[in-house]
């Protein structure tokens, strides 16, 4: 491992990489800070930017984004009771009544450490965790894959909010347009409606664009409230004796918490800093100062959010499946990039494998000093109206969807994916389900025919496959956990009236 | 009185409903195969079945779930975002980053009621020269910054 380490700063030491990741951290940072600017939105942003470069550099750009952003969301919920996306949600509750008594600086202060501790914990687990899961992954064969692509995505609706059903439905459909285009065995030409620009599929960035930067500018526009406020004064950064020692141990079981969440699919991310928070409140010793700014209930979350979102590299990284929409985003980037993202990745790519890794961790220093010291810079950026913001998100949106093919097609993609994305919203559907059924979709179909030419069309073969087995296993539980118990509330709520 | 209903699940089945049977239509056309060898139609196949099975099952829970209306849609800005964009698509190749730029920001500002005339003449002349900077200068990418009577006489 330590071989491998030494190679990952070899390739992360580069000056190209260290600036690309420096870069993204900046952009990263200033998109979490800004309210009703989400990081999926901003990734399918900016990937068409990461083309023309190395693969390994892009992917260090893109998590620079993904990690700036988790930082930068608790700068904008600290300081202005604004979460900038749904981890930061967690924070608002401790970390701004702090602000309102005058501790801003040291809830800010002490969500970048844990962050950072959490950060550099979490990538010795991806380090570590990583090989051993890939050569477990190996032996995998078609069913195999078929039963786990399945369980990935039945997983990705666990946390979404609201109908279940809803949330299946969209991974379905998400699903259906990752078969669109031509039908690689047969040549068959699939559902494109007359397009010849759709022969090589729906557009990945168009989708994602539209679904997520689209769909929530329009959004933003209809509701004025979701990104105003006034910003806290920051005061002093330094934490006091007393408030470190609360810290510490915050930081150590938000970390623990956070690096075993995140690895599950489906939102981790989320249900790490809800389940640090509700730890903290349950074991500390300060628990009546809860709800009017204990330093505890921003320490945990806040290292568990980062802690999971550096592990939820590992099943993208092992298996080439997306724990949330983010990784779904990397591994479009990836397989545009012409690499099949999977267990294969870390003996074919080991500098992409490795530098990755040892980027996440440089990743984590340059946030902890772009955040800390600079944070008056993205106090000012908060002020900016979200008025002059949208055009130019729009105008980058525009350029990027048609420059990944120069083809003015795909912006008018992207219209019809923000107008699906919009409609999405309205009805409330969740569209992170469908990114990752998009992403997944085509995967899925493919060890579905593998599995079933080596079985000869017997089905049995998921079953008699004990691990393809264990997976189905844990998908039906997942969905039946899923499913009961809004049965029996709905059956109450019948018995009630 | 009418019973309560939840608008938004009812609207929402029908619809997965409904694209369920047109998808299984068009699907009628590609070969189904066999299960070891399956042709193009086989998986399209599965996977509508299910979209209308789960449409099916959002319509159901709709009749039984909280009531709930239909919320009203921002027509106002939808149109004016979209049709920001779309332009924005029209004019690029021909027209040029500069001009396609300019015609967006000014159609997307008249989606926020709060711009004035001045901010988003300013916002245009801002925007038009980071892009010149970031894509032409920068990416160097293949999209044309003026329109090209004016850079091939």
């Amino acid at each position: 491992m330590l071989d491998n380490l030494a190679l990952g700063l070899s390739v992360a030491f580069t000056f190209q990489n260290l600036a690309f990741s420096f870069v993204g951290c900046v952009i990263g940072t200033a998109i979490g800070v800004l309210p009703g600017v989400g990081p999926v939105a901003t990734i399918s942003l900016l990937l068409p930017l990461t083309f023309g470069l190395d693969p390994i550099t892009a992917m260090i750009m893109l998590a620079g984004i993904y990690y700036g952003a988790q930082y930068g969301g608790s700068t904008s919920a600290i300081l202005l009771n604004l979460p900038g996306e749904v981890t930061a949600v967690v924070t608002t509750l401790e970390g701004h009544k702090m602000a309102r008594a005058g501790r801003a600086g040291a809830a800010l202060t002490v969500a970048a450490i844990g962050s950072f501790f959490a950060g550099t914990v979490a990538t010795l687990v991806v380090a570590g965790a990583g090989p051993l899961l890939t050569s477990v992954a190996m032996a995998f064969g078609p069913a195999e894959y078929f039963s786990l692509i399945l369980l990935g995505l039945i997983a990705a609706t666990v946390l979404a909010h609201g109908n279940i059903l809803k949330s299946l439905a969209m991974i379905v459909l998400g699903v259906l347009f990752g078969l669109v285009g031509t039908d690689l065995q047969s040549g068959q030409i699939r559902f494109t409606l007359g397009f010849p620009q759709l022969f090589e599929g729906v557009g990945f960035v168009p989708l994602a664009m539209g679904l997520f930067g689209i769909a929530e500018i329009i959004r933003n526009l209809e509701c004025p409230e979701n990104r105003s406020g006034t910003v806290s004064r920051v005061g002093k950064l330094w934490l006091t004796k007393d408030e470190f020692s609360r810290s510490v141990p915050s930081v150590l079981r938000g970390t623990a918490l956070g690096s075993l969440l995140g690895v599950l699919p489906g939102g981790g991310l989320a249900l790490s800093t809800f389940a640090s928070y509700m730890l903290e409140r349950k074991v500390s010793k300060h628990r009546e100062e809860f709800g009017s700014g204990a330093i505890e209930g921003v320490a945990g979350p806040e290292s568990a959010n980062n802690a999971a979102s550096q592990t939820s590299f590992i099943p993208m990284l092992t298996l080439g499946i997306p724990a949330n929409a983010v990784m779904a985003l990397m591994i479009g980037a990836l397989m545009i990039q012409g690499i099949q993202p999977g267990p294969r990745m870390i003996d074919e790519q080991p500098t992409l494998f490795w530098g990755l890794i040892a980027s996440m961790w440089i990743g984590n220093l340059m946030l902890l000093v772009i955040n800390l010291p600079l944070v008056g810079v993205w106090v000012s950026l908060l002020k900016v109206p979200y008025k002059y913001l949208y055009p130019a998100i729009l105008v980058f949106c525009g350029i990027g969807a048609y420059s990944v093919n120069n083809s003015a097609f795909d912006v008018y993609q992207t219209v019809v994916f923000g107008l699906i994305g919009y409609a999405l919203i309205k009805l409330e559907f969740e569209p992170a389900p469908l990114l990752i059924g998009f992403v997944l979709g085509p995967m899925l179909e493919e060890y579905l025919k593998r599995a079933m030419v080596l079985s000869r069309g017997d089905v049995s073969v998921f079953i008699d496959r004990p691990v393809s087995a264990v997976f189905l296993a844990l998908g039906a539980l997942a969905l039946a956990a899923m499913i009961l118990p809004s049965i029996r509330r709905r059956k109450e709520e019948a018995i009630a009236e | 009185m009418s019973k309560q209903v939840n608008a938004k699940d009812i609207a929402s089945g029908v619809i997965l409903l409904l694209l369920a049977a047109i998808g299984i239509y068009i699907n009628l056309d590609y070969q189904l195969g066999t299960a070891s060898r399956m042709g193009p139609g086989y998986m399209p196949l599965v996977v509508l079945v299910a979209l209308g099975v789960l449409g099916m099952g959002v319509l159901l829970a709709g009749f039984y779930g909280s009531p709930e209306r239909l919320e009203k849609w921002a027509w106002r800005e939808v149109g004016l975002i979209l049709a920001a964009l779309s332009i924005f698509g029209v004019m690029l190749e021909d027209i040029g980053m500069a001009a396609a730029t300019v015609a967006l920001v000014v159609i997307s500002g008249l989606a926020d009621r709060t711009q004035t005339l001045k901010g988003i003449a300013a916002l245009a002349v801002v925007l038009v020269a980071i892009c010149w900077l970031v894509f032409t200068w920068g990416l160097q990418i293949s999209v044309p910054f003026l329109p090209s009577f004016l850079t091939n006489p």
